[in-house]
């Protein structure tokens, strides 16, 4: 009988990593949440210039990137010198300048929701319906 | 202490069964180690040791396996059918008479040339200056901001390129600093896209970005591909997404599928080479 339960064991083994990974979805994560830059293209015309990520919020902070159309914040906003606290999708932080951003809506669609989701693999990102 | 003959028998068949379960279990990664594959020729012959007296021996050449390769790129959803090959575009812009410099450019900046001639396909056939009314100019269709952008960076990149631009705003209308300046553009998009955390940005990636800009062209490219795509581009009206090709209900999956019609697999190439 041993022999046969170690068998069993050996079949659960293999077979629960390979049913286990089609289960795994995203979820919303509370602690963030969604917000927009108050100033992205409309979609006519030239393009209004990059959003500036800076790695922190004192003045002279290095630029690191450019902020997306739909920010993922705290919840509440952090805020520190006039700069907010915005996630990038990796989870690291970086800082843009809380004068360029606003609350999260879709022009095309006001009835629109957006919530911040974490995915099987650790990284964050938006989604909204 | 001898064996008992009907356990023997029992352990036999739970044996068999539990390797028959284990069996079911394994085969969807059997399943998935298999490559597809197309044979240029006959298959090989059985070619008997002993051949039979009085029968000629007949040997026929046996083709070989051309191996299809699996899609590259950020699995980001797209998987419409496909009218038009990397090559396809690549030929469309080196038939103009600019587009071998066009491409000779492309890879001194390291850029793959496919993603600079997928971009030229989309905006204009490589060809007209089809001028949207809205300041977007030339083969490229770069408003003014964009191209001095590109340039730079071209340029920064370089240096050598400067001898083959002309300067000032007639290069917009001059391909060939248009496609200096557009690949420029591609390397800033790459570098923006990297730096949003997407790894090996791809062509269609590239794509969001020089259509819809910095902001909106990382969103697109993390977006799930059953999104709306006026959700992700937030600040259109919903004249402005038909002017710009996109339809109501439109998603982020479609709209990727849309662009890969036009460009086929150049789509899910690595923007650089």
């Amino acid at each position: 009988m041993s022999i046969v339960k170690v068998f069993l064991g050996a079949v659960i083994c293999i077979s629960l990593p390979l049913a286990t990974v089609h289960a795994q979805e995203e979820s919303v994560v509370p602690s963030y949440k969604c917000m927009g830059l108050d100033n992205v293209w409309n979609g006519q015309g030239p393009m209004p210039p990059p959003v500036t990520e800076y790695a922190g919020p004192y003045p002279g902070a290095a630029s690191v990137g450019i902020a997306l159309s739909t920010l993922i914040v705290d919840n509440p906003p952090t805020v520190v010198d006039g700069r907010m606290r915005v996630i990038r999708p990796n989870g690291g932080a970086a800082w843009i300048d809380s004068s360029h951003v606003t609350t999260w809506h879709v022009v095309s669609n006001p009835e629109a929701v957006c919530s911040v989701v974490r995915l099987p693999n650790g990284s964050l990102r938006t989604t909204s319906h | 202490m001898g064996s008992n003959p009907i356990v023997g028998k029992s352990w036999r068949k739970r044996f068999i069964v539990h390797a028959a379960m284990l069996l079911t279990f394994l085969a969807p990664s059997l399943a998935l180690a298999q490559v597809s594959a197309t044979l240029d020729g006959a298959p090989v012959q059985v070619t008997p040791y002993v051949s039979e007296p009085g029968v000629p021996t007949i040997s026929i050449p046996h083709g070989t396996l051309n191996t299809i390769p699996n899609g590259s790129g950020t699995g980001t959803g797209t998987d419409g059918s496909t009218s038009a090959s990397s090559s396809d575009v690549l030929e469309t812009m080196l038939a103009q008479s600019w587009g071998t410099s066009a491409i000779a450019d492309a890879q001194a900046l390291g850029l793959n040339p496919s993603a600079l001639a997928a971009t030229c396909v989309i905006e204009s056939g490589c060809g007209a200056d089809v001028g949207d009314g809205t300041g977007a100019q030339g083969v490229f269709q770069m408003y003014p901001a964009a191209f001095q952008e590109g340039l730079q960076t071209a340029l920064a990149a370089d240096p050598s390129l400067a001898s083959e631009i002309v300067a000032g705003s007639e290069g917009m209308d001059d391909p060939t600093t248009e496609a200096i300046a557009a690949s420029g553009y591609l390397m800033e998009a790459n570098e923006n896209l990297s730096s949003a955390g997407i790894s090996d940005p791809s062509v269609i990636d590239a794509r969001g970005y020089y259509n819809f800009g910095p902001a909106y062209g990382a969103q697109l490219a993390l977006a799930d591909p059953s999104e709306p795509i006026a959700n992700v581009l937030n600040g259109m009206s919903q004249s402005a997404l038909a002017q710009n090709g996109i339809s109501p209900g439109e998603t982020v999956g479609q709209w990727q599928a849309s662009v890969t019609s036009k460009i086929g697999s150049a789509a899910n190439q690595s923007i650089l080479s």
